[in-house]
């Protein structure tokens, strides 16, 4: 299973997508390409051994990324 | 699918990951700041995902259950979500309106705190305070009134 989703830098932050990235490295492969249209575009596959656990990877994955995108933002502010 | 009907309404719908809800908050009514926030405490029951509307203009929130595809929870989630946005939202309206007054007390009080120091005395912390020595052993006389 994969998830691709299309995300704007104002509220996911390029940091927490490292972050996020860093953090989920041994449960799933992330690669994200920029759009024409200033989104990025981020597609999330656990790797083959997680198969079963795809639903729970891919989400606790963005979970993770919304977390660490709040996080970021509320303390610049 | 359904439609939304009013400003708090949700649209419900399944996908490969399970059942969802999506709500549309209006960022002229609640700041994304509040958005936020609140979306940073639901992340602990539910998951959520956010994004920007080009077309329309609002936040999009969608929310899955962790465990489970009751749609009837996903509905109350929804509710317990509006309530605490709107929670939010008065927290943030109260916090710009009083932070000057905030910053005035706290200045107030660290100014209140500082001990007159003696005219001409600079400490030039070349002296430490030694084992079981307190603040009325200080020979610049630091912390102390008379």
């Amino acid at each position: 299973m994969q998830l691709t989703r299309r995300i704007d830098n104002t509220l996911y932050s390029r940091k927490a997508l490292a972050d996020a990235r860093e953090a989920y490295r041994e449960y799933c492969t992330v690669r994200a390409a920029a759009m024409p249209d200033g989104l990025v575009e981020i597609a999330v596959q656990p790797h083959g051994q997680y198969e079963s656990n795809a639903r729970q990877i891919i989400l606790e994955f963005w979970n993770f990324f919304l977390d660490t995108a709040c996080e970021q933002r509320l303390e610049a502010e | 699918m359904t439609d939304a009907a009013s400003a708090s309404a949700f649209v419900s719908g399944s996908d490969e990951l399970g059942v969802y809800v999506r709500v549309n908050v209006d960022p002229k009514v609640f700041s994304e700041t509040a958005v936020l926030k609140t979306a940073y405490w639901f992340t602990d029951q539910y998951y959520l995902f956010v994004a920007n509307n080009r077309d329309t203009g609002l936040l999009d929130l969608e929310l899955r259950l962790k465990q489970g595809e009751s749609l009837e929870q996903l509905k109350a989630a929804c509710g317990e979500f509006w309530n605490k946005l709107l929670d939010q939202e008065v927290r943030q309206r109260v916090l710009t309106e009083t932070s000057p007054i905030r910053e005035q007390l706290l200045k107030k009080a660290f100014f209140e705190a500082r001990a007159p120091v003696p005219p001409g005395t600079v400490s030039d912390e070349s002296r430490l305070p030694r084992q079981g020595e307190n603040y009325s052993d200080d020979p610049v006389r630091a912390g102390r009134q008379d």
